[in-house]
């Protein structure tokens, strides 16, 4: 169902001129969905490899468990909206709020290990995506030759587990937990690096000075299980974005900036070109000695068992993305060489990053080990020309 | 920024049946079980991969059954693919036992390959009796084949684990919950499964390497002589064990080499002595490079001396340490009677090119490294003399036969295990799924149904026939004109568990001998870092590992621990 109401026309409004368009849009609708890989309801074969005394025996096995009992997920959505012109269409945008519930969502559920397969696609339980989605272009200056605009976007997304199997119950083996968004890190929480005088505290936990610390949630003289908690998530909080146009004349500046919040990944930068537990050369990190009380980075070759908890690095990052330069040629000028048109830029992708984290790139931080899938910034200069 | 609109038609197709076809999938260029293990043809490819799962709990490091012991230690833990990553942290646990915990990597690995496994068979049980064209007889065979694999895997799965589910349906929905059973009464299972197995495959094979009668009653012997040590015993145990081993002993079908050294030829891995391996061969290799590394685990990285950077590993393979030899394995031996000393470890190490070493010059050839026997005196005239003729050698002795860290103050350099070496074996690739040894993996060999008859026959009190059997081996492993024959009052456990590191080194039965015969202790005694971590000794708890945290964590009604972990 869909229902839009343009507002503007009603006599109420219209009696305002400072709103030049007001529509409210309020849509609401049902969708099944069966998006899963293809045969997973089947057990699809891969190769496997034997001889017998020296004679190759091809075999194949199943490599998935198939799921008799798939069926599809279904999403209730609600949306209200509001598009608007405000003064002179100098403000205008959109707002939009909705709410998402999918049911029997259909996800990779971990099995325990008995079950003989690692994963399986299932109908794992119920999921709310609910947000806001805003977008707002505004016109700053606009005197003369001379104009300012302004575009600006912003998302806050929020994901929330609602059941699972039909239940409230958590499912750690899955690091899912009711309330809390599909993907969750969930794991020891660090807590510096074991010091001189810690070293009687250390041994209980079988642990010598200079190794990663992480904490004892329930105090029972044990890191185990019990010890986990979540302590961040790999989807942002909220994302944005920002450009600007001044425009003089002929001549036209763009510069945009965007913006992710609040996620946090294994930083597979720490992980190989931080970590002085490998047998080539690091980038140089305060790490621990005896005359060095670091609390970040471990004594070099006596890294302990957690090393990988150091390693989750909030990622937040703001980076300007594009930077354009141009100038159009007045016409007068170049049309005496039979050129329609001229136009010269400049212009710089991703020059600049500012965040906290230290490997080549939050926006890729799980996967940047090395130098691939990192952005990468250009810079062009360029030439437009048409007859 | 638009959201769709959905409209109320698709919402109406929820309501309709019909939508259940349309998840009806027709799967036009995959295989699929359910159209490809159709027929005769396509079971085998079943049955074949049900064997491939061997070689996936030996392929990489086989984790469980050398660390920790009183003959195998952890010594330099080599880096893949650039990185360490917990490599070391799961060495030190299973070596070390103190810290080891649920999260151990390498106890996950394993677990989770032998249920994978066990899962395969299953799958090729379940489907056995509704393929079309498969006759009773290939059938039976291959059902009997496959039972006794399942029935391995459940072996070292309830050794190492203790208590775990018996799991004997093939799947084709999400099972999330386990109840593990009593460790009674998988031996229960195992034992159903082997007696059916008995009975039913081969007596001889013309296709090496599938299971044969020999093989079943070899494990039977194993199995019966493993639970003879248990609480819940049977009385007969110990006397099938020895039963079912002088069947194999009887058959006719094997015969113990003459020369010890030539059962470890590498291109003498069919002979006659070998009653079950895990295959591997050139013309068989997953991408042509995924083999196993056992020519690998039990050396040193002698790449990094003068004289064999690059090229060594054609002569001595590219070494690791990862399973180190202790010094106590190799106090076992009397060097001067017993050829298995020299046909288990290479003790000279001769330069692979030439080189330089400081501003001497190295030739091809040169003798670099020499470890003299430990047990024989070698003088300071030896050892000038030896210097005399090989100016360029490094003489490493007895006492430095040992880790370099932790101040234990040795070499890191020691006489490899050399009786796997394989000439095929390509450079190892960058990942520890890529050892690439074309050699078959030994499991059951002659001198160890000789050595299991012995120990089930001290175990009955019948210390004539241990003996016995325990000579037939030491026989051929004498020196000509040398006798190491023992008397039936020197044969203890002890002695067994001693006569079984000589003979079998390097053939990832340790853990599991240690554990059946409750004798773990020695590893806390013989093995330094062991020893070092756990100056108390062993305690019961380590007897088991401890179940993976993710069996525990994704069993959506719990799933118990192992005692104390």
């Amino acid at each position: 169902m869909n229902k839009v109401r343009a507002c503007s026309e009603e006599h109420f409004i219209k009696a305002i001129p400072e709103i030049n368009d007001l529509k409210v849009r309020v849509s609401y609708g049902i969708t099944g969905n069966d998006r899963v890989p293809a045969y997973s309801t089947q057990a699809a074969l891969a190769q496997t490899f034997y001889d017998f005394g020296g004679v190759f025996a091809q075999g194949y096995a199943p490599n998935q468990l198939p799921n008799k009992n798939l069926t599809w997920e279904t999403t209730n959505e609600i949306n209200v909206g509001v598009d608007f012109g405000l003064f002179n269409n100098r403000v205008s945008g959109s707002l939009d709020v909705y709410n998402r519930v999918i049911d029997n969502i259909l996800l990779s559920r971990q099995l325990p290990a008995p079950a003989g397969f690692n994963a399986i696609t299932d109908n794992i339980g119920k999921l709310k995506n609910s947000g806001i989605e805003l977008g707002l272009s505004t016109i700053n200056v606009h005197a003369g030759k001379f104009m300012w605009k302004s575009d600006f976007v912003f998302d806050k997304n929020k994901n929330q587990i609602l059941e699972l199997n039909g239940g409230k119950k958590d499912d750690v083996g899955n690091k899912w937990f009711i309330g809390q968004p599909v993907q969750v890190n969930y794991d020891y929480v660090f807590d510096g690096i074991w010091q001189q005088d810690q070293i009687e505290e250390a041994k209980k936990y079988n642990q010598t000075p200079g190794q990663v610390r992480v904490k004892d949630l329930d105090g029972n003289g044990v890191i185990n299980a019990a010890d986990r908690e979540i302590i961040g998530k790999r989807v942002p909080s909220w994302t944005g974005s920002f450009s600007n146009t001044f425009r003089y004349g002929n001549l036209e500046l763009f510069i945009q900036a965007i913006t992710r919040r609040g996620e946090q990944y294994v930083s597979s930068f720490d992980a190989t070109l931080m970590n002085y537990n490998q047998d080539y050369n690091q980038v140089k990190v305060d790490y621990w000695t005896a005359n060095n009380p670091s609390q970040t980075h471990f004594q070099p070759g006596n890294p302990g068992p957690y090393t990988v908890i150091p390693t989750y690095r909030n990622v937040d990052f703001t980076r300007i993305s594009n930077v354009t330069l141009g100038y159009n040629l007045p016409n007068g000028l170049i049309q005496k060489f039979k050129i329609s048109n001229l136009r010269l830029y400049a212009t710089a992708t991703n020059p600049f990053v500012f965040t906290k984290y230290e490997g080549f790139d939050p926006e890729w931080a799980a996967t940047n080990t090395y130098g691939t899938a990192v952005s990468t910034s250009t810079y062009l200069f360029g030439i437009n020309l048409s007859f | 920024m638009k959201k769709i609109l959905y409209t109320t038609l698709i919402a109406a197709c929820l309501g309709l049946a019909s939508c259940q076809d349309f998840l009806t999938e027709e799967n036009i260029s995959g295989v699929t079980s359910e159209n490809f293990y159709v027929d005769a043809a396509g079971y085998e490819k079943l049955v074949n991969s049900c064997y491939s799962s061997l070689r996936d709990i030996y392929k990489t490091d086989p984790k469980l059954f050398a660390w920790g012991t009183d003959t195998e230690t952890r010594g330099e833990i080599e880096s893949v693919s650039g990185t360490v990553g917990d490599r070391l942290v799961r060495a030190t646990q299973l070596n070390e036992y103190k810290t080891l915990s649920s999260d151990n990597s390498g106890v996950n690995e394993v677990f989770t390959k032998l249920y994978a496994g066990i899962q395969r068979c299953n799958t090729a049980i379940n489907k056995a009796s509704s393929i079309p064209g498969l006759s009773d007889a290939v059938k039976n065979k291959r059902l009997a084949e496959v039972r006794f694999i399942r029935a391995y895997f459940y072996y070292l799965l309830v050794e190492n684990f203790g208590g775990i589910p018996i799991v004997k349906d093939e799947f084709n929905t999400p099972v999330t919950h386990f109840v593990p059973n009593s460790e009674q009464e998988v031996y229960d299972f195992m034992l159903e499964d082997l007696n059916a197995s008995v009975g039913g495959v081969d007596v001889t094979t013309t296709e090496f390497g599938r299971v044969t009668k020999g093989a079943a009653n070899h494990l039977l012997s194993l199995v019966h002589l493993t639970r003879g040590y248990k609480a819940f015993a049977s009385v007969d145990d110990f006397a099938k064990s020895a039963q079912y081993a002088e069947q194999v002993i009887s058959s006719g079908n094997y015969s113990l080499l003459s020369s010890f050294a030539d059962v470890f030829l590498p291109t003498n891995q069919k002979n006659s002595e070998i009653i079950f391996s895990v295959q591997f061969d050139p013309t068989s290799l997953q991408d042509k490079i995924i083999g196993h590394g056992q020519n690998l685990f039990f050396g040193w990285r002698i790449f990094r001396q003068p004289g064999f950077y690059d090229g060594e590993y054609a002569t001595y393979s590219r070494r690791t340490s990862d399973f180190m030899p202790t010094q106590f394995l190799y106090s076992l031996y009397n060097t001067a009677k017993d050829t298995r000393y020299n046909g288990t470890f290479l003790s000279q190490f001769y330069a692979v090119r030439d080189d330089k070493l400081g501003n001497a010059e190295i030739k091809k050839g040169d003798l670099r490294f020499y470890f003299p026997y430990p047990d024989q005196p070698f003088t300071s005239q030896d050892s000038i003399a030896l210097m005399a003729k090989n100016p360029n050698v490094e003489i490493v002795r007895f006492e430095r036969w040992k880790q370099d860290f932790q101040g234990i103050g040795g070499a890191m350099k020691f006489p490899m295990i050399g009786k796997f070496f394989d000439p095929l074996d390509n450079f190892p690739g960058n990942n520890e799924d890529a050892y690439s040894s074309t050699r078959d993996i030994f499991l059951f060999r002659l001198a160890d149904t000789y050595l299991l008859a012995g120990e089930a026959y001290f175990k009955l009190g019948q210390l004539d026939k241990a003996a016995e059997k325990i000579n037939v081996v030491r026989k051929r492993a004498a020196v000509a004109g040398q006798s190491l024959d023992i008397k039936p009052s020197d044969v203890t456990l002890d002695f067994i568990l001693d006569e079984r590191a000589r003979e079998l080194a390097g053939e990832y039965h340790r853990w599991l001998d240690l554990k059946r015969t409750r004798k773990l202790g020695r590893a806390f005694e013989h093995n330094i870092l062991t020893k070092m971590a756990n100056p108390g000794g062993v305690i019961d708890k380590y007897y088991l590992r401890p179940i993976p945290q993710s069996v525990i964590d994704r069993d959506t009604e719990g799933y118990p621990q192992n005692p104390q972990y």
